[in-house]
């Protein structure tokens, strides 16, 4: 080999090798993605789902971990975020919107989580929204689910 | 029709190449008719003939159309890509190539351009690399005229083995002007037709595949696990191309069997549809860590260095067709006719096998670099 192919071959693999490895380094810095569909997670939107304790997704919205959940069986707990502060409640203690303004353009989630009603009333009369309640709200099925799960488990400790 | 800069451009950019086409297949097919018919008899032999004058047009314009149609093809996705907030629910691409289905409007024909003319942009840059090689190559065995010297009934019995390689290089530039034409015709079509009342059926990749399955088929479930037989065949078609291209690029001067080289062509061929599955399928979802997530355009937007290893494969991948384009040249009925007395290779035929042997090692860099970079980014991303 002369020292032009050697000199060819050593960029070639530099840029083989090097292109991959700079590109996972650049993405790791990046900040959190949505576990269904990939797209960036605004905060106040966040909905976060554990089905184990080291196996935890986050959401950008309630429409994607909605849809994610169905495909995924187990005893999940949903972790929804309150709009106005922005801390993380349980599903099942948080009052749902629906309302006018949509969260996410690519799922149309129109479903908002807020953790107490006078949020939730002020948001409802001023998008033209409504709170939901029963088998209307998001994660009706699964909260219930989970907390039958764990009033079992928390009997069959006790026993 | 959604106007915008990238719209704007795209149309400029179709626009002079459908004028570019029109003009170099005037251009080709007139020199492919002049090249049958005898010199006149009182040429001056130095001075450059019209033949050789329209030569070197056809030479330039389809340079300038070869250039044209690489600009023009990621110019196609970044007008795709402007388009995504048009319509809310569009989330990348895919939901902007959904636009206009199940409509009864002019809107309804809109996947259908699109989807040809993304089939069509391939084959344009593959014609005209097929082109530019058989022009090298011709150029390296005869130099004296762009497209070395067209066959020329008062010259000789028999059309020179340049010749016959400068006329099928020309037949290659009608082809390449014809699907440039139709290529950028259709791409002015689509931007132009109305889109902004199109109803929108499943615009988001994510709900459209990740409900039901992969873009494949394969998948019926986020759960399921990746297809063995994929990983598998896609290993051992990596491999055997890999090993049989360095089998045959490296044989000693003059030994190519043609036999082998078709295989290697269909190997190819077989290789980009299999790792085309093998994306969707596995390494899209794999490096996008979505397991329900089969999209090729949102894995080249969020992990843009797949799309370099992508383009490795396609052009090992093209330089092996080009190479079977080169020996199909050379089995032409001229060609043969020259060289059937010979025992030795003549140095046209010397030139061609050089030719053939070079694609064929950068097809194997190709090849190799694909299968460096996709299983490291995999490994990576694990």
């Amino acid at each position: 080999m002369t020292r032009r192919q050697i000199m060819f071959a050593a960029i070639w693999l530099l840029i083989v090798v090097g292109v991959p490895l700079l590109g996972h380094l650049a993405r790791e810095s990046q900040s959190a993605r949505c576990a269904f569909d990939g797209q960036p997670i605004v905060p106040i939107y966040r909905v976060r789902v554990e089905r184990l304790a080291d196996d935890k997704f986050s959401f950008c919205c309630l429409e994607c971990a909605r849809r994610w959940l169905e495909g995924h069986a187990g005893n999940p707990r949903v972790l929804v975020t309150d709009e106005t502060s922005g801390r993380e409640i349980p599903a099942s203690e948080a009052i749902f919107v629906r309302s006018q303004v949509v969260t996410t353009s690519a799922t149309g989630n129109r479903v908002h989580a807020f953790a107490n009603q006078a949020d939730a009333q002020r948001h409802a009369e001023s998008s033209n929204g409504q709170i939901l309640i029963g088998a209307r709200r998001p994660f009706a099925q699964d909260t219930a689910e989970h907390k039958l799960s764990t009033k079992v488990n928390t009997q069959s400790t006790a026993e | 029709m959604i106007l915008n800069a990238y719209a704007v451009l795209d149309l400029f950019l179709c626009g002079i190449r459908v004028l570019l086409a029109v003009a170099l297949a005037a251009v080709t097919v007139q020199a492919l008719l002049k090249s049958r018919k005898t010199r006149s008899a009182d040429q001056e032999i130095d001075q450059p003939s019209g033949q050789e004058n329209r030569g070197y047009l056809a030479m330039l314009l389809g340079m300038i159309l070869f250039g044209l149609s690489l600009a023009a093809w990621p110019m196609l996705y970044l007008l795709l890509d402007s388009y995504i907030p048009q319509w809310p629910g569009v989330m990348c691409i895919y939901g902007v190539t959904q636009i206009g289905r199940g409509t009864t409007g002019v809107s309804r024909f809109l996947p259908g351009i699109l989807t040809t003319i993304e089939s069509l942009r391939p084959l344009v840059v593959f014609l005209a690399g097929a082109w530019l090689v058989a022009y090298r190559t011709a150029r390296r065995a005869e130099t004296d005229s762009p497209l070395g010297r067209l066959p020329d009934s008062r010259q000789t019995t028999f059309p020179q083995p340049a010749g016959v390689l400068a006329k099928g290089s020309l037949w290659l530039l009608v082809a390449l002007a014809c699907a440039s034409a139709v290529d950028a015709g259709l791409e002015a079509a689509y931007v132009v037709l109305p889109k902004q009342t199109a109803v929108r059926s499943g615009g988001c990749c994510t709900m459209m595949n990740a409900d039901n399955r992969g873009a494949s088929g394969i998948f019926t479930h986020g759960d399921t696990p990746a297809p063995t037989w994929l990983w598998v065949s896609e290993g051992i078609v990596l491999l055997g191309m890999m090993a049989g291209l360095a089998a045959v690029a490296y044989q000693p001067v003059g030994c190519i069997r043609r036999g082998r080289l078709w295989l290697l062509c269909l190997g190819a061929a077989g290789t980009l549809i299999l790792t085309s599955l093998f994306l969707i399928d596995i390494a899209a979802p794999w490096l996008l860590r979505l397991p329900r997530h089969h999209c090729l355009y949102c894995l080249f937007v969020e992990v843009p260095e797949s799309l370099l290893a992508v383009l490795a494969l396609v052009g090992g991948g093209f330089a092996v067709g080009w190479a079977g384009v080169l020996a199909l040249v050379q089995t032409r009925r001229g060609w043969q006719q020259n060289n059937r007395d010979s025992a030795m290779p003549s140095d046209a035929e010397s030139t061609v096998d050089e030719g053939i042997r070079r694609l064929l090692r950068w097809g194997l860099a190709g090849y190799v670099s694909f299968a460096i970079m996709l299983p490291l980014e995999m490994v990576l991303a694990q």
